[in-house]
């Protein structure tokens, strides 16, 4: 038996004898990362962990408990307490079984790269790599983080469903300097350290950061504009947060009462595909025993479908989508469907307008209508005539997410996954190019 | 509670594998939360969550390794991780700066434990939030509504090889709501909370049935009102929510030293501020900013740092004169200074990095109705909704959400959605006055990579400032 399978055991076993639906979810992670800044190294870290998180539901009453492996000793304390907060917790009106397993479930090839829990030496090296490959390109400073994870996780519910699984993922993030507003941003994100390459990474942002030289003002406006993956990634996340059923149930959607409306460029075609080839996240059962599956939010601009456990299904009149988390159904790994344009075609589509490197800090004035503004960076170019010219500073995204998707005139043909630590949303994305007209920009005085 | 012995443990191993100084903390965090929504328990949750990180110096590199496994097998190897990490380096620059040793208890006692109040009593007060919210609808609809309780005890272990040992327990209450209203074509989406290093007692005192209710009514009046104006340039006064949200990030966050000097280049950014700004004029005479950890029951509450540093009140500007940058040991070091015990770690399994805690303009002489009274024509900014702010903190943005026009030293109807979207040394040229009313809300402040957010007071008086431009929402 394996050390996920004990674990389960011994928390289903006693878990059970106090709810009538329990859910038991248990993970070992391994993680290493490295961490650099001014060119140099600043920490190298590790860590051993063990999550156990517990769903249990009693005449449709829902508590769940998360205990890290220290937190075991309390485990019959902490089921006490939960016993007793069952007893005295008012019924929800709406409930729905933890559902029956599947016939059958994915298979993914490659989900476990066992250089990942190789020598940490290798890390450094490519830190290093990525430092060195951005410095010969010219630019003054370097930081980034290289960071790996290997998990093995497990299932168990009183509907009968237990399974295991293993897969790693890592990431390279890199950002490059030529002056303080002379930035550049790229990353990559696979399953396997073999795919990431410090030395394209580190090229990358030195090219961005070597485009936003001697930045001027533009002054505010509408401006058409090329959005780059790291960017798209950024608002993408947003996009499948408001898909969530509960962000549709809770007043966190702009998505709210739009299905089968058309709210997006007609060829705009956004999915949730754990499944797909290297994805980040290669989950194959979502928190309640659901097989996981692709699910498309977004096809030719029309919201599709909202994401799913078995709760906002059952409120929503919809079918579940292997999307549970327990209270919250999570994307796990968004694929924006590339287009045909290449890069360089997308900016000689330009007659004036941006390439917008990154956005970061995105906020919402109100999650309804989708009033929102970014911080732009990494990357800011003036373009004149299909010219990227010079950096331009001080300028903000401040837009609205459905104005901004339905404004979309182009979809770039190469894509690069994301994922690093800026995600507001913590969602992966199989990103391309999004060209824009009209996009929204404000600027301090 | 504590395995103080794994901790005393973890550290003498890595002295024995030659590390130039070593340090391990133990630290665990039991959580319980509740979650209302629509006048519904979505949700009970307990968590507890603990384990050992372990940071050893050698050659000027660091490694940093944690666990959750507390068994002496698993103890070796995280020791042996974080040798070895700190070793792959080959050679670092980073030193620690000299401090003096302590061996210290201390525990916040709260009068009510939050964990022993009977649940009906915790979810009474957030079915009574709910019930209140929704009987504010008529014409206009609260169609959303979210309330929550979170409660942490934070219990915490720090020993390191220089002699130091720091023994602490903060447990933390915070209440918060989440709703929208909506009316003919317009919506308001709202967050505000109250909390702070206390237990249930503080309930009564806070009244968040009231408190919320209130916003929620003033707001109510803000949809069915509010005006658009022209854009113009104002003289706007920001209330404690608005300016403490901006103290946190346009001074907070970049006088941080580890950002000054480019660690967090790659995440959260740089710094407008440079070494050299230190003793130069930023603001006129009447701003103050001042970051102080040991404010009784505040949510950034702590004695030592997670370096065992003693905390004290850190005069980040005094009296609008650069004063001094927030550090810890490794970039105190940088400088030949000492810490100023800014070092925070969110959990165990986090390093320790340069972080605020209670972050706030000092209040001034004015009253609100001094402040008000001496403007022509302006805007009273109470509260916000979206905000945000450059990597460098140089271009910050925040849109109110309850919002007044001010004429003639009065407050009138309300305004839609004004916007300040300002560089950081015109915002605090700007400032001429503040106002006598210091009021502290919680947040949580997010920074690191991996992310760590750790509890934080924003707040402050109520600001003025002048001439500045403000633009008007859609």
């Amino acid at each position: 038996m394996s050390e996920i399978e004990d674990l389960l055991d011994k928390v289903f076993g006693k878990a059970k004898k106090i709810g009538d639906r329990v859910a038991v979810f248990a993970q070992k992670k391994v993680s290493r990362q490295v961490r650099f800044s001014v060119n140099k190294i600043d920490v190298a870290k590790e860590w051993h962990e063990y999550s156990i998180d517990v769903l249990v539901e009693k005449n449709n009453k829902t508590h769940i408990f998360s205990i890290s492996f220290k937190g075991l000793e309390r485990l019959d304390e902490v089921l006490k307490r939960i016993e007793k907060a069952l007893e005295l917790t008012p019924p929800k009106p709406y409930s729905a079984p933890l559902p029956e397993p599947a016939k059958s479930y994915p298979s993914i090839p490659d989900v476990f790269d066992k250089e990942i829990l190789g020598d940490p030496d290798h890390l450094i090296e490519i830190a290093k790599g990525a430092i060195d490959s951005a410095i010969s390109e010219g630019v003054k400073k370097v930081a980034g983080a290289i960071y790996t994870n290997a998990y093995w996780i497990g299932l168990k519910t009183t509907s009968g469903f237990e399974m295991t699984h293993s897969y790693t993922n890592t990431y390279l993030d890199v950002r490059a300097f030529h002056g303080p507003l002379e930035t550049g941003h790229s990353s990559i994100a696979s399953r396997a350290l073999k795919n990431i390459d410090p030395k394209k990474v580190g090229e990358t942002a030195a090219y961005y950061a070597n485009l936003s030289r001697n930045p001027k003002t533009l002054g505010a406006g509408e401006y058409t504009a090329l959005f780059t993956p790291d960017a798209v990634a950024s608002i993408s996340n947003f996009v499948g947060m408001m898909a969530s059923g509960f962000a549709v149930i809770a007043g966190y959607s702009s998505f709210a009462q739009k299905l089968g409306q058309k709210i997006a460029f007609e060829e705009l075609k956004i999915s949730d595909n754990p499944l797909f080839t290297d994805s980040y996240n290669p989950v194959i059962f979502d928190m309640e025993g659901v097989p996981t599956r692709e699910n498309i939010i977004l096809d030719g601009g029309v919201l599709k479908t909202y994401l799913h456990n078995r709760i906002t299904a059952k409120l929503l009149n919809a079918e579940h989508t292997g999307n549970a988390g327990w209270i919250f159904p999570t994307p796990w790994n968004l694929v924006i469907e590339p287009g045909d344009m290449k890069f360089e075609e997308m900016i000689s589509e330009i007659s004036e307008g941006l390439i917008i490197g990154n956005v970061t800090y995105i906020r919402f004035q109100d999650y309804v209508k989708g009033d929102f503004s970014g911080v732009i960076r990494d990357g800011v170019i003036y373009v004149k005539n299909g010219e990227p010219k010079y950096g331009v500073k001080g300028l903000r995204l401040s837009d609205n997410l459905l104005r901004w998707l339905q404004n979309i005139k182009g979809i770039g043909k190469e894509r690069r996954q994301i994922y690093h630590w800026w995600l507001e949303m913590g969602i992966p994305v199989v990103s391309t190019y999004i060209l824009v007209e009209k996009a929204r920009f404000t600027e301090a005085l | 509670m504590l395995d103080e012995d794994v901790a005393i443990r973890a550290v003498d191993m890595a002295q024995e594998r030659g590390v130039d100084y070593a340090e391990a903390r133990i630290q665990i965090d039991e959580v319980e939360a509740i979650y209302v929504r629509n006048g519904i328990v979505e949700s009970y949750s307990i968590a507890i969550n603990g384990g050992l990180a372990v940071r050893v110096l050698k050659n000027g590199a660091f490694g940093f390794a944690a666990t959750d496994d507390l068994s002496v097998e698993s103890i070796g190897r995280v020791v042996d991780a974080a040798v070895k990490l700190a070793e792959s380096q080959k050679k670092g620059a980073s030193s620690l700066s000299e401090e003096p040793n302590f061996s210290v208890r201390y525990e916040l006692i709260s009068r009510k434990n939050v964990f022993e109040i009977p649940l009906e009593e915790k979810i009474g007060l957030l079915v009574e939030i709910d019930k209140q919210l929704q009987n504010l609808q008529d014409e206009v609809k609260v169609p959303f509504r979210n309330i929550d309780i979170s409660a942490y005890h934070t219990y915490k272990f720090f020993v390191n090889s220089e002699g130091t040992s720091i023994r602490s327990f903060v447990p933390r209450l915070s209440v918060g709501a989440y709703f929208v209203l909506s009316y003919k074509d317009r919506t308001i989406t709202r967050h505000t909370s109250v909390g702070g290093a206390v237990g249930w007692e503080k309930i009564p005192v806070w009244d968040p049935i009231k408190r919320f209710v209130d916003d929620a009514k003033a707001l109510k009046k803000v949809i069915m009102e509010a005006k658009i104006l022209k854009t113009d340039k104002y003289d706007v006064v920001l209330g404690p929510e608005v300016s403490g949200l901006a103290t946190h990030e346009s001074c907070g966050h970049p006088f941080e030293l580890d950002r000054i000097m480019g660690r967090e280049g790659a995440q959260a950014g740089e710094s407008y501020a440079s070494l050299d700004l230190l003793g130069k004029r930023m603001a006129k005479e009447v701003v103050t900013i001042i970051d102080d950890p040991t404010i009784p029951e505040s949510y950034g509450f702590y004695l030592y740092d997670d370096e065992g540093v003693r905390a004290r009140p850190r005069y980040l500007i005094f009296k609008g004169v650069v004063d001094e940058f927030l550090m810890n040991r490794e970039y105190a070091a940088k400088l030949g200074l000492h810490s100023n015990a800014a070092a925070r770690a969110s959990s165990y399994n986090r390093e320790p990095i340069i972080r605020m805690a209670n972050t706030y303009i000092a209040p001034g002489d004015y009253t609100f109705e001094e402040l008000i009274g001496e403007i022509k024509r302006g805007i009273y900014m109470k509260t916000f909704g979206e905000w945000n702010i450059d990597d460098r903190r140089f271009n910050q943005r925040y849109i109110g959400q309850e919002a007044y026009l001010i004429e003639n030293g009065e407050i009138k109807e309300p305004v839609w959605r004004p916007v300040l979207e300002i560089t950081t040394p015109r915002y605090y040229a700007s400032i001429d006055a503040v106002d006598k009313n210091l009021k502290f809300l919680p947040a949580t402040c997010g920074k690191g990579d991996p992310g760590q957010g750790v509890p934080v007071f924003a707040g402050g008086p109520n600001v003025r400032l002048r001439k500045v431009r403000i633009s008007f929402g859609r």
